[in-house]
């Protein structure tokens, strides 16, 4: 008894020296397990094949092999790199639109940036995507879908990589991103990665009993597997009702407001949110007029103004 | 303490908590995960130093918030359901894990969950939706027009036609060949009025807008309603003969809608493909 409370104060003693010594990041959620760091699986989770290591950043399967042990495999995720982005939007007399990206890597980033990808339309003929020296891009068709849209509006993947060098370090950014679309401008999921020195392949995937490879498929989606923001890009086609634009403001407002990146008590972000809401409730569906977003010109910060600028795009100049 | 009560002393601490804190996870396009209805959701969460290294025994409070006006629900109150999260605080094990689940509602909309080193003083977030994957939009504008919101003089609560047209692909395809069947029967029916299938991601389908049925048939994206000649909203010509209201649905039937889930109803044609 003396000696487990002997032990319990070494412990508790060795823990508060970590806490004093070490400072705290945000807490987060995994969809797994933390791996055990002595690496021995308790017998309460032996059932358990999917882990996430925090220490090192990896996804550790261990599932039984024929021989009665077991057979573990690591791969890294590639969410250790974080974008800044910074997006124009301009309309061409056509009546397309540009949207011009520079892209860095932010304070927050543990490893160079060597991927970026934006999630766009499917289905927009008129769309055209090139890149920076150094990089190249690729478009990828996904099973995604974008529910507010009156149509089926499938998505693609818009993948910029690195092809030479080391990719973006902390601090270090790259212009001359740009994509030509016949679709108004909204919010888009963005996703930044960095090089994983271990990844897995279809082959070991393919030999992993079929609910495990399930669970390392959901552990390796965008979410968990890279950085997601939200960024200004093709996201309305023409006719999309207003409403449906309307809902997704809101939405980008509100994420952003509770992300801390919006003052909630600013003269742009209070009015917009009111506005929007009653606009959604009413039901009407009418073109919005400018007296009821005339909070757009409240708009002060770079991000307020992104919005307004967005916004005035695709809910004002819309017709 | 009334439910009212508690759920606006939950929203002022979600607003406190929103200003202070700075999140992860977001979406644009897409809700990712997506959780279905009345499902629970295993997870762990933890804290961690800077450099990433879990933190051991750490005591955490966790909670979840709800965006509004997402999925089409244009309706708020302060009864508005949203997913609960248990524990509501605890502390890690010595491997970092507080083993948490998430218990969505019947209501489809997007959320957040939220996690608070309490030591630190630090919020994460995780985004999340509840809804189905398999819900797409269904519309074939040279068969049928589409009702049923506001833009056709219903209010629901839900927003235009454009929120109440959504279905799950089987289903989708089954009422498209019923249309087709019937018409080849009476060529004279040139169009249809097509009213309520389901919200984008589907969940509660609330017309009352009370978070509550009726219309629970509604919420799994397998149901339509096919508006007779008695309903308005559109050209009564395009309604159903009120007097082939059987046989319509019977069409339905014939293309795998479930007899015990469709229904000669005021005003429609109910046609289910299931609840599940």
């Amino acid at each position: 008894m003396k000696q487990n409370a002997i032990h319990a104060l070494i412990v508790a003693a060795f823990l508060a020296s970590l806490c004093l010594g070490q400072e705290r990041g945000k807490p987060a959620i995994s969809p797994v397990p933390l791996w055990p760091q002595d690496g021995n699986i308790p017998d309460s989770m032996k059932n358990q094949a999917v882990f996430f290591n925090p220490e090192t950043n990896e996804i550790v399967v261990s599932v039984p092999d024929a021989a009665g042990g077991r057979k573990t495999l690591r791969f890294e995720l590639r969410n250790q790199a974080e974008a800044v982005v910074r997006s124009q939007v301009s309309k061409l007399p056509s009546g397309l639109y540009v949207y011009e990206y520079t892209v860095g890597a932010g304070n927050n980033s543990k490893r160079p940036l060597k991927a970026w990808s934006l999630l766009i339309p499917g289905d927009d003929r008129q769309f055209n995507a090139s890149s920076p020296a150094a990089w190249r891009v690729e478009q990828k068709a996904t099973q995604m879908v974008d529910r507010l849209a009156v149509r089926h509006a499938p998505l693609k993947f818009i993948d910029y990589s690195v092809t030479a060098g080391a990719g973006l370090g902390k601090g270090a950014s790259a212009s001359g991103f740009r994509l030509v679309s016949g679709y108004l401008p909204g919010y888009v999921s963005s996703f930044a990665r960095n090089e994983a020195k271990t990844e897995i392949s279809p082959e070991q995937l393919a030999t992993l009993p079929k609910a495990v490879a399930d669970e390392v498929l959901r552990v390796t989606a965008p979410e968990w597997d890279s950085q997601m923001g939200l960024v200004v890009g093709p996201r309305f086609a023409p006719g999309t009702p207003r409403e449906m634009i309307a809902e997704s403001f809101h939405y980008v407002i509100s994420s952003f407001s509770m992300r801390g990146l919006l003052d909630k008590k600013s003269d742009f972000v209070a009015p917009a949110l009111q506005a929007l809401g009653s606009y959604l409730k009413s039901g009407k569906g009418a073109p919005l007029s400018p007296d009821q977003l005339s909070f757009l010109s409240s708009a002060q910060t770079p991000l307020e103004r992104e919005i307004a600028d967005a916004m005035r795009l695709s809910l004002l100049a819309n017709p | 303490m009334t439910l009212k009560k508690i759920n606006s002393i939950l929203r002022a601490i979600v607003l406190v908590a929103c200003v202070i804190a700075v999140g992860d996870e977001v979406f644009g396009q897409t809700y990712s995960p997506l959780f279905p209805p009345n499902s629970n959701q295993p997870g762990v969460a933890y804290c961690r130093y800077s450099n990433g290294s879990r933190v051991p025994y750490c005591f955490m409070r966790l909670f979840t918030v709800v965006y509004l006006y997402t999925n089409g629900h244009f309706h708020d109150d302060d009864l508005h359901p949203w997913s609960s999260v248990t524990p509501t605080q605890g502390t890690s094990d010595g491997a970092g894990n507080l083993y948490i689940t998430i218990h969505t509602t019947r209501v489809g909309q997007a959320e957040l969950l939220g996690v608070e080193d309490v030591y630190a003083g630090l919020f994460g977030w995780a985004g999340y939706a509840v809804g189905y994957g398999d819900i797409y939009w269904n519309d074939h504008p040279e068969l049928w027009d589409r009702v049923g919101g506001t833009d056709t003089g219903a209010d629901t609560g839900h927003g235009s036609s454009a929120y109440n047209h959504w279905m799950e692909i089987n289903a989708a395809w089954g009422i498209y060949y019923t249309v087709l069947d019937y018409q080849a029967a009476y060529p004279e029916q040139a169009r249809f009025c097509m009213n309520d299938m389901a919200l984008p991601f589907g969940g509660k389908f609330d017309i009352l807008q009370n978070w509550n049925s009726p219309h629970a048939e509604h919420d799994r994206g397998k149901a339509v309603d096919v508006g007779d000649a008695s309903a308005g909203q559109c050209n009564a010509t395009n309604g159903i003969p009120l007097n082939k209201k059987g046989e319509f649905r019977q069409k339905c039937i014939d293309r795998g809608a479930i007899a015990a889930r469709s229904f000669i109803e005021p005003g429609h044609v109910h046609c289910g493909w299931g609840l599940q």
